[in-house]
């Protein structure tokens, strides 16, 4: 039985590995390029509006957390990721790897889906909030140069907007994103036809796919909320 | 004619071969033959400048190959036809043959027209107007061989041009091939491991393995060679029914 | 971590020497515009819908996030004005970018890269036809006109999208929000957008059909090249959304 769940946790763990920690460095750099375009963008735009500075840390801290982290993750990972899973399990049923592990009596879905499954759920919420740490560093830094705060006060403003709540809403949309972009891989890889050419083809529509599935979902959560 | 020597080709840090030399006549027909995967096609595509070579020299018809000006012109005489037919799929064939038409004429070769193409290689008229991959795989690699044959080039450079093809399309390209040597006169150099359609249109041979050239000759001294691999290569035409 | 840097910059290089390439072929008139008209419309075709529903929900997310944020400070009368604004200059462009990137880039670096590993472009240069005349540069050009009017597309759609979130969801009315658009949505922001929809067209179709070129190793080459470009894109995007935001804002506030 112990054996069991070691093996099925092995598996997680395997993809674990190839989504998360391999990702990890393109998903921060690119956050942090995020959160530095949000600094210089709502000072521009709280400029219009209230004509001053002091919102700046707030505004933006709360639209990289609440919205463009989780976003931009997902759709990172669904082009990485998105696409290799789907790839890789097209090609698998083409060469009949499939049907030959179904046949021997394994579970497919325990045995594939739900690996691949938490693997990408549980990376995407891991790389949307370290990204998010690195990034709201790197916002610290362009905002004391471009905007002549001390890094600690922005921080602590950058805090004090920042409910605990925002957080949650942040790592509830990467679970749903990533169980999307799983799923959407995933299905897009079973259903390929036969043939070279759809491995291409199912790659290229589970990354779509996943964007549109992000996008929508990203529309819901922020409306409930 | 076209040979080469002491041609070295590398990729990154694989040594494909080195030290490789080989000649070819008009009127001549040489089979290159050897297991898969031994860097046999490399040869062919390496003398039309789609390879770069590192040592050695490529000469045909006295244009050394040395810059891309004398690939295009080692090009415009030796016609290529590849191991998975290139017929563009994004066009009909008919199509694919008028783009050589006027590729030849840019040339300056009066290129055969459609219909006498069509006529050379005897497939029906209907496959004018489909694409490629709605063609069986013996028919794609005939009408990629009209391709090449449009430019009337003095030399032809086929990649395994019978794997694939059932008995009758294997005799029809082979009825072809040695048709354009003998009336025509173009030398042609083939890459294969059909023995019995080697043995059918070869004049002399190479036997390589592993990078390199382990038995050269003519009919006679290969069908007499104590060679392992060369054993192995008859005793598959003999199942395949050849008279040895 | 040098090599990759160094592989970055070869690869960019070739990148934008590949889009040079192709933008002097059709300027001197040797792309046939048939080829190029024939690509958009598939492009199109295929991407307008998807285009559309994007920039509707992106615009209508990001209206419910400003409004939230002006809520707190009593100023939801800027909700029109603000949201367009966010959307049209940052959130459009990048998020459209990506998608764009995703259907568009894809698209042409599977393409370009099945005719690679086929010997398609090679069997080309054997006959003497440039194939990147023949074969890159209609289909360059084709992306880069599509990307950059689907990307346009997308923008308007999001302001549509926050204007009917707004009104249907948030109570703010249609006519105060386009009024508030008006006041807020500057030309230059305007120009920033259309500099943003371009570049990021540019940026996709030259990535993809680089890609695509350059595809080695069979139909896993073409996976790869695919899987390249998707990344690749989104993160360049990113970068030169950055870039614009800065050097914009530098070249208009001083």
């Amino acid at each position: 039985m112990a054996r069991r769940i070691w093996r099925r946790l092995e598996l997680c763990i395997d993809q674990l590995y190839v989504c998360g920690v391999e990702s990890l460095p393109i998903v921060a750099i690119c956050v942090t390029v995020v959160s530095l375009m949000l600094v210089i963008e709502m000072s521009y735009h709280i400029k219009l509006v209230l004509n001053q500075h002091t919102l700046v840390p707030g505004f933006s801290t709360l639209m990289l957390v609440r919205e463009l982290a989780p976003v931009v993750t997902a759709l990172l990972l669904a082009s990485r990721v998105g696409a290799a899973m789907a790839a890789e399990l097209s090609v698998m049923k083409n060469s009949d790897q499939i049907d030959a592990i179904r046949l021997s009596g394994v579970d497919l879905f325990k045995y594939l889906v739900l690996p691949r499954l938490s693997a990408v759920t549980l990376s995407c919420m891991a790389l949307t909030l370290i990204a998010l740490v690195v990034a709201t560093l790197g916002a610290t830094v362009m905002a004391s140069n471009r905007l002549g705060y001390l890094p600690s006060e922005y921080m602590n403003t950058m805090l004090a907007f920042t409910a605990k709540y925002d957080i949650l809403i942040c790592l509830i949309k990467a679970a749903v994103f990533g169980a999307i972009i799983a799923t959407v891989a995933i299905r897009q890889g079973f259903k390929a036809p036969p043939g070279s050419r759809s491995v291409g083809t199912a790659a290229t529509n589970a990354v779509v796919d996943g964007f549109i599935g992000t996008i929508l979902a990203d529309w819901v959560i922020t409306y409930l909320a | 004619m076209v040979e080469f020597e002491g041609l070295k080709v590398q990729f990154g840090d694989k040594i494909i071969f080195e030290n490789l030399s080989l000649r070819l006549k008009a009127s001549e027909s040489v089979i290159i033959m050897g297991p898969s995967g031994t860097g046999k096609s490399v040869c062919l595509r390496a003398i039309v400048g789609l390879v770069a070579f590192q040592s050695g020299t490529i000469r045909v018809d006295e244009i050394d190959l040395e810059s891309e000006k004398d690939a295009e012109k080692i090009r415009a005489i030796c016609g290529l036809i590849f191991q998975f037919p290139a017929l563009l799929d994004s066009i009909t064939i008919q199509e694919n043959w008028e783009l050589a038409v006027a590729a030849s004429l840019m040339r300056g070769i009066k290129p055969f027209d459609i219909q006498e193409v069509l006529d050379l290689i005897a497939l029906p008229k209907a496959i004018l107007n489909q694409y490629s991959y709605e063609l069986s795989l013996g028919h794609q690699k005939m009408a990629q061989m009209a391709r090449a044959l449009i430019g009337k080039p003095k030399y032809l450079l086929l990649d395994e041009p019978t794997t694939g093809l059932d008995p009758i399309l294997t005799r029809s390209v082979n009825q072809l091939t040695r048709r354009l040597i003998a009336q025509v006169g173009c030398g042609v150099l083939t890459v294969t491991h059909d023995m019995k359609s080697a043995l059918e249109i070869g004049d002399r041979f190479y036997f390589m393995e592993k990078g390199e050239w382990i038995a050269q000759g003519n009919q006679e001294s290969i069908l007499k060679s104590q060679h392992s691999l060369v054993r192995v290569f008859m005793e598959d035409a003999k199942i395949r029914g050849w008279a040895l | 971590m040098i090599r990759c840097f160094r592989n970055a910059l070869v690869d960019g290089a070739g990148m934008v020497s590949l889009a040079a390439q192709c933008l002097r072929l059709t300027a001197t008139g040797r792309v046939k515009p048939s080829l190029v008209a024939e690509q958009i419309f598939i492009i199109g075709v295929r991407s307008v819908g998807v285009t559309i529903l994007m920039g509707l929900f992106v615009g209508a997310t990001m209206a419910i996030q400003i409004e939230v944020q002006l809520r707190d400070f009593g100023a939801t009368s800027f909700l029109g004005g603000l949201a367009s604004s966010v959307s049209l200059r940052n959130v459009g462009p990048v998020l459209i970018g990506f998608l764009l990137a995703g259907k568009v880039g894809a698209y042409m670096s599977a393409e370009i890269g099945a005719m690679r590993v086929s010997d398609q472009i090679d069997a080309l240069r054997c006959l003497g036809v440039d194939p990147i005349g023949y074969l890159v540069a209609p289909r360059f050009m084709a992306s880069l006109v599509s990307s950059v009017v689907l990307l346009m597309i997308g923008l308007v759609m999001t302001v549509l999208g926050g204007m009917l979130m707004a009104d249907i969801g948030l109570n703010v009315n249609y006519l105060s929000y386009i009024q508030r658009v008006q006041d807020l949505v500057s030309v230059s922001t305007l120009c920033l957008s259309v500099l943003k929809s371009l570049t990021f067209g540019a940026i996709l179709s030259a990535i993809a059909c680089y890609r695509g070129y350059n595809a080695t190793g069979g139909f896993k080459g073409v996976g790869r090249a695919v899987r390249q470009t998707s990344v690749e894109a989104l993160v360049m995007i990113l970068l030169m959304d950055l870039l614009l935001s800065d050097l914009w804002s530098g070249w208009v506030n001083g």
